[in-house]
């Protein structure tokens, strides 16, 4: 390899052959290229005539977003074939950087591009990888890498394999109105989101457009256009009531009762939200034990009304269809 | 299971020369067989496959284990049935939507433990610790216990060690109707034959390779009047637009074409899964809605119906029981003190808890 300083207009940055991976020079990383420029040169290949970057993008941009004009490269002997280019690039990154999923199913696509065989990116790349080594990992990745739009969101909120497959079982239009939908939200409000549409979809028959016109959401997506945060938790729970009727029913009903109740400001009610126990708790807070006679006699002054009956026949209360 | 659906088997190196090998490649005569040293080249060759679950139920395996009989783990906070299970077979030719199989065996082929007289030795001794009460082992844990049956005789092999040993009684839980090896030989008392019924639309829909429910019931009805006892799991109910209607037609079914003195015991228990399962089966089974539906993730981790329907499923098909009189036949599988307490209470009308919750036990 030949170390040499070239000038950046010299490298082909629209040839993206060897480029996998999707970070993006941050401030932190401009500073320092401000005060000591690229100090660790960047990797290149001859390709056609021209000069064509492996490895280094995050270099390179910074270096051009900082205004520099040359900076060090490596030169790759150029018989070198791009499968052996790029596995350079790969496994020098590998060492010491965190690969996203994106950058994964971007990778795995250029190594099958460069004709690495179907066997090999199983047993060996995907284990590298550290994703599950099967055929249908592979596929679910292939496919990933041809999500354009798709694929910044999925770096920068670094969602797992059981999102993205999730994503990709929607129709393409309906992954444009999901990514319109949650682009802003956490990763785990974008999985939440994916799983609680899909299911609805599923139960429902519809299609997501169908499901995002009905009343209750299509009166949330207003919002969104005005203040999205809020209106992601909006939409989120509106989900999660259609999702879970019955629980959210019960619950309503159960929060409802306690409400009414005229409880000392020491003590708590609360139950298991899933319902799962029919019991209710109590907690009670005090620090001597004339307040904790006063409180009890309070709780026992309570039993009088109806209300704890009919608090706990809701919670065991049975479901007529 | 008929041999055209088996592609290969492997034989590991360990059993080559096992009898029951023999007897096993005479019935599979013409398929190709290949000997290995290690299984994990047939676990390598799955994940090379779309769908490595269907093709592992076309791969036959015949090995050798340690040790067959364990406890059935039962689920943590679940009232227990002191179920214990015989593991011989592990995976299943069948291919049921919600089969917990499915995420539980990681590419494990069709695979037969051929060392009887491991098994042997180890139920002798099983059999020589002293037991106060009645003991059920299953074989229908990590298969079914009759769908390889033509090509293992696990059933005649098994019988055999139960004759006379009153105190245990052998289960084997199938969804398919082949039991005519079981007519062939004498029935005992403590071999029961159980069936997982549901109603047809769902056997039609997610139960791959079984059995009809008329198939079902008949070969249950040929076995009782061959002198054998039955049982049945209502496993899993599924809740879905009609099933009140379509379960009550099964146990109405059920009870014409078997009287409830032939019956030994019926489970019900309702769908339930980790949360590992959910992909695999939209994965494998995309049009299916069954576990799309409502469900809580429970104190186990597994995801349920909420409670409430869960008591409502339960005491619905409580009371068809109780309308045939068959009420003390039935048990809760893997579920709360809560829901039995629930389920109890009107099933039972109030009687006493001494023997509960399995009264045969006593």
């Amino acid at each position: 390899m030949i170390l040499r300083k070239i000038q950046i207009d010299e490298i082909n940055l629209e040839d993206r052959r060897f480029r996998f991976t999707c970070g993006q020079p941050d401030e932190k990383f401009l500073r320092s290229i401000k005060e000591i420029s690229v100090v660790e040169p960047v990797k290149i290949i001859k390709r056609e005539a021209s000069l064509v970057l492996v490895s280094g993008w995050k270099r390179v941009e910074g270096a051009i977003s900082c205004g520099l004009e040359e900076l060090p490269v490596l030169e790759i002997p150029e018989n070198l074939s791009d499968l052996e280019t790029f596995a350079l690039a790969f496994f020098e990154n590998y060492s010491h950087h965190q690969f996203s999923l994106a950058e994964k199913s971007l990778a795995v696509r250029r190594f099958s591009d460069f004709g690495l065989g179907q066997t090999e990116l199983i047993s060996r790349i995907l284990r590298i990888l550290e994703l599950p080594p099967t055929r249908h990992t592979l596929e679910v990745l292939l496919d990933l890498s041809r999500q354009g739009k798709a694929l910044p969101i999925i770096h920068l909120k670094d969602w797992k394999l059981i999102t993205a497959e999730l994503f990709l079982s929607f129709p393409e239009e309906e992954r444009f109105l999901l990514l319109s939908l949650f682009s802003d939200l956490s990763q785990n409000k974008q999985k939440e989101m994916i799983e609680l549409f899909y299911s609805l979809k599923k139960r429902k028959g519809k299609n997501l457009k169908a499901i995002v016109e009905e009343p209750a959401i299509a009166s949330c997506l207003e919002i969104f256009k005005k203040n999205k945060p809020e209106a992601a938790d909006k939409l989120l729970s509106i989900l999660r009531k259609e999702v879970s009727p019955l629980v959210h029913r019960l619950c309503e009903e159960i929060d409802r009762e306690i409400r009414q109740f005229k409880l000392p400001n020491n003590v708590r009610l609360d139950y298991d939200r899933t319902l799962e126990k029919s019991n209710l708790t109590l907690e009670v807070m005090v620090s001597s034990q004339e307040e904790l006679r006063e409180t009890v006699t309070e709780i026992l002054n309570s039993l009088a009304d109806g209300n704890w009956q009919r608090l706990f026949e809701l919670l065991q209360q049975e479901i007529e269809e | 299971m008929n041999q055209a659906e088996i592609n290969k088997v492997f034989i590991d190196r360990k059993v080559e020369k096992d009898p029951l090998v023999s007897r096993i490649m005479n019935k599979l005569a013409g398929l190709p067989a290949e000997v290995i040293d290690e299984s994990e080249m047939i676990r390598q060759k799955l994940r090379l496959t779309l769908d490595p679950v269907g093709e592992s139920k076309r791969l036959l395996f015949l090995t050798e284990q340690k040790s067959f009989v364990r406890p059935c783990p039962c689920t943590p906070g679940c009232v227990g049935c002191h179920y214990w299970t015989i593991d011989l077979d592990i995976n299943c030719p069948l291919d049921c939507s919600y089969c917990l199989l499915q995420s539980y065996l990681e590419e494990q082929p069709l695979t037969i433990s051929v060392n009887r007289d491991a098994l042997k030795q180890e139920l002798v001794s099983f059999f020589e610790q002293e037991r106060s009460q009645l003991l059920r082992i299953g074989t229908g844990e990590l298969s079914d216990s009759l769908a390889l049956d033509e090509i293992t005789e696990d059933s005649l092999f098994l019988i055999e060690l139960f004759r006379a040993r009153r105190n245990f009684c052998l289960e084997m839980k199938t969804k398919t109707a082949r039991i005519d090896s079981l007519l062939k030989i004498k029935p005992e008392p403590n071999v029961i034959l159980a069936w997982s019924l549901n109603t047809e639309r769902m056997i039609e829909s997610e139960e791959r390779g079984a059995a009809s429910l008329d198939e079902r019931l008949t070969a249950a009805a040929k076995a009782v009047s061959y002198g054998y006892q039955v049982a049945f799991h209502f496993d899993p109910i599924i809740h879905y637009p009609g099933w009140q209607g379509e379960y009550q037609r099964v146990i109405e079914k059920l009870f014409r074409k078997i009287s409830k003195e032939g019956i030994a015991w019926v489970s019900l228990g309702s769908l339930r899964f980790p949360p590992d399962l959910i992909k695999v089966v939209r994965r494998r089974f995309p049009g299916g809605v069954i576990f799309e539906h409502e469900f809580v993730r429970s104190w186990d981790g597994k995801f349920r119906y909420p409670r409430p329907l869960r008591v409502k499923l339960y005491k619905e098909l409580g009371r068809i029981f109780f309308d045939f009189g068959a009420e003390e036949k039935l048990y809760l599988c893997m579920e709360s003190t809560e829901v039995w307490r629930a389920f109890l209470e009107k099933i039972k009308r109030g009687r006493p808890l001494s023997t509960f919750p399995f009264p045969w036990l006593t």
